[in-house]
C-alpha cells in the first residue's frame, strides 16, 4: 500500500490534516511559552541591572547629588518609579527632598505626568503614588480629576498624592470623599489621615460629620476616632444633643467618645447605658472601662446580666479595666451576681489585663 | 561587605576570621536581620560606607543559626516582622545567650505601637527605629550604639 494510495481515503486524509494542525498548534504554543519566558528573563535581569545601577545612585544622593548621571531609556522609566517610590516610602526628612531634587534633574517629573494618563493600571497607579512623593504641584489638576475615577484604588491613591502636594487645600474636597466613597478601604483612608496629621484632618472632616446624611457623617466621624482627633470631641456631643437622632449616629458618637472624651463627658457616657441598641450600651460600658469611677461599679455589674453577649463581655472587660480594680474585688463580685454573669467574668477573674508598667 | 544571604559555612568562616582572641571584632561589624531586599539594601550602603562588615540574615531561622555561629558583632539590628521567628522572639533569644547579652540591639521596624515598643525594651532592647526614618539620624544612632566607631560623618 502506497502513502498515495492511504492519503486517498478521505477520512484518513482528514485525519492527516488534523494531526498536522494540532502538532503545528502544539509547536506554535510551545515556542510563545517560551518566548515569553525568555522575555520575562531579560526583562528581569535589566531591572536587576538598573536596580543595581541606580540604587547607590539615589543613596548618594541622600547626602549629596553626584555630579554626572546616567541616561535613562523609555523603558526603564517603570522600574526608575519603582525605585524611586521604594526608597521615597522609606525615608524622612531632608533626604526626602534630596531624592527629588536628583528626580528632577533627570526629568521624572515631566516624564511622570505623561506616563499617569496612559498604560497599564499598575503602572498608572505607580504614577500616582510617585507624583505625591514628588509633591508635584503641576499634577493638582489631574488628580484632582482621578478624584471622582470610579475605581476605589486610583481615587484613593490619588487623594493621598493630592494630600501630600498640599494638604490644605485638597481636604476639604477629600473630607467630602471619606463620608461619600464607601468603596474606600477605611485602613486607607485612616492611614492617609493619619499621615496628613490631626491637626489638617480635624476641621475639615468635622464639618463634614456635622452636616452630611447619617451614613456619611457616621463614616466621618469612625475616621475622626481612628486618627485620635481629640477636638472631635465637641461635635460628638452636640450630634447626640439633636433630636430623633438616627442610631448609626448614635452608636459613631459614642463608640468616639468612649476612645477620646475624658473624664467630664461620663455624664452623657451613663445616659447611654440603656440604651435600645445594644451596640450603644456596648460603647458606653467601654468608655466606663476607660473613664469611670468607684460610683460606676454598680452600672457595669447590671450589665453583665444584659440581653447581648458583646455588651456582658465588656462590661467584664470594663470592670477589669479600671484603675480601681483588684483581684480580690473581682472574685468578690463574682460571688454575688447571676450564673450568666459569672460566666462572662471567669476570664478576667483568672489574670487581669496586663497593664503597662510605662505610664504614658 | 560580607553579605552572608545564605548562611554558608564559608560565611560563618569569614565572620570568625574577623575576630580576634578575645572574640572581639578588629572591625566593627553589623548582624543585621530583615527580610526586605529594598531596606537591606539602603541600609548596607549607608553603614558600609561608614566601615562597618555587614552580616546579613533574611529570616528568623538563618538570623537564629547565625545568632548561635558567628561571633558576636558590633551592634544588631532588627526588623520586627520576619518570617518564621519575630524580632521580639530574636531578641529573647539573642539576651539568653551569655556571650550576646551586651551585644546591642536596635529595632528598626515599622510597627510603632506603644505595646511593641514597650516589650522590645522590656526585652533588652537598646534603641528602637520606626520606618521610615532619616538616614543620617540612623546612622548617628547605630555609631552611639557601636561601642568603636569607625568613622566620622555620612
Amino acid at each position: 500500500m502506497t502513502p498515495h494510495s492511504i492519503l486517498s481515503d478521505p477520512l484518513t486524509r482528514l485525519a492527516a490534516i488534523l494531526g498536522i494542525v494540532f502538532i503545528s498548534f502544539s509547536v506554535t504554543l510551545l515556542g510563545i511559552v517560551v518566548l515569553m519566558r525568555l522575555w520575562r528573563i531579560v526583562g528581569d535581569r535589566r531591572k536587576r541591572q538598573f536596580i543595581d545601577l541606580w540604587s547607590p545612585i539615589f543613596f548618594e544622593s541622600m547626602a549629596e547629588i553626584p555630579k554626572t548621571l546616567p541616561g535613562i531609556l523609555a523603558s526603564d522609566w517603570i522600574s526608575f518609579m519603582q525605585l524611586y517610590n521604594s526608597i521615597q516610602e522609606s525615608i524622612l526628612g531632608e533626604a526626602k527632598e534630596k531624592v527629588n531634587v536628583l528626580a528632577r534633574r533627570v526629568g521624572f517629573d515631566r516624564v511622570a505626568l505623561k506616563l499617569m494618563r496612559q498604560g497599564r493600571l499598575s503602572h498608572r497607579l505607580t504614577t500616582i503614588i510617585a507624583l505625591g512623593n514628588l509633591c508635584e504641584h503641576s499634577a493638582k489638576n489631574d488628580l484632582q480629576e482621578l478624584l471622582l475615577d470610579k475605581s476605589p484604588y486610583v481615587s484613593l491613591l490619588a487623594a493621598r498624592a493630592l494630600l501630600r502636594i498640599d494638604s490644605r487645600l485638597a481636604m476639604d474636597r477629600i473630607a467630602v470623599l471619606c463620608g461619600s466613597r464607601e468603596d474606600w478601604s477605611p485602613v486607607g483612608v485612616i492611614e492617609m489621615l493619619n499621615e496628613a496629621g490631626a491637626d489638617t484632618v480635624t476641621d475639615p472632616l468635622s464639618k463634614v460629620a456635622a452636616h452630611s446624611p447619617p451614613d456619611d457623617a457616621a463614616r466621618v466621624l469612625g475616621f475622626l476616632e481612628a486618627t485620635k482627633c481629640t477636638t472631635a470631641v465637641p461635635l460628638a456631643r452636640d450630634i447626640l444633643g439633636r433630636e430623633g437622632l438616627d442610631d448609626r449616629l448614635t452608636i459613631a458618637c459614642v463608640r468616639l467618645l468612649a476612645e477620646l472624651a475624658g473624664p467630664e463627658d461620663l455624664p452623657i457616657i451613663r445616659g447611654y447605658l440603656q440604651h435600645h441598641n445594644w451596640c450603644v450600651r456596648l460603647h458606653a460600658v467601654k468608655a466606663l472601662g476607660r473613664l469611670g469611677s468607684i460610683d460606676d461599679e454598680e452600672n457595669m455589674i447590671s450589665l453583665l446580666d444584659d440581653e447581648n453577649w458583646w455588651v456582658r463581655f465588656r462590661s467584664a472587660e470594663a470592670l477589669a479595666n479600671t484603675s480601681f480594680m483588684t483581684m480580690a474585688r473581682l472574685i468578690d463580685i463574682k460571688t454575688r451576681v447571676s450564673t450568666k454573669a459569672q460566666e462572662v467574668l471567669s476570664p478576667f477573674s483568672i489574670t487581669l489585663p496586663s497593664r503597662s508598667k510605662v505610664s504614658i | 561587605m560580607c553579605t552572608c544571604r545564605k548562611n554558608t559555612p564559608l560565611a560563618i568562616g569569614y565572620a570568625r576570621s574577623k575576630m580576634d582572641e578575645t572574640g572581639k571584632n578588629d572591625q566593627p561589624s553589623i548582624l543585621l536581620i530583615e527580610d526586605s531586599d529594598d531596606c537591606a539594601r539602603m541600609l548596607k550602603f549607608l553603614f558600609t560606607r561608614q566601615g562597618y562588615t555587614i552580616f546579613h540574615a533574611i529570616d528568623g531561622i538563618e538570623a537564629q543559626t547565625m545568632i548561635d555561629t558567628i561571633n558576636r558583632p558590633s551592634v544588631v539590628i532588627l526588623d520586627m516582622m520576619l518570617p518564621y521567628a519575630n524580632g521580639l522572639q530574636l531578641l529573647a533569644h539573642i539576651r539568653s545567650k551569655p556571650s550576646w547579652s551586651s551585644v546591642p540591639v536596635m529595632l528598626l521596624t515599622s510597627d510603632g505601637t506603644t505595646r511593641t515598643i514597650v516589650k522590645a525594651f522590656e526585652l533588652g532592647a537598646n534603641d528602637y527605629v520606626v520606618k521610615p526614618y532619616k538616614p543620617m539620624e540612623l546612622v548617628v544612632r547605630l555609631k552611639r550604639l557601636s561601642a568603636s566607631p569607625p568613622s566620622t560623618g555620612i
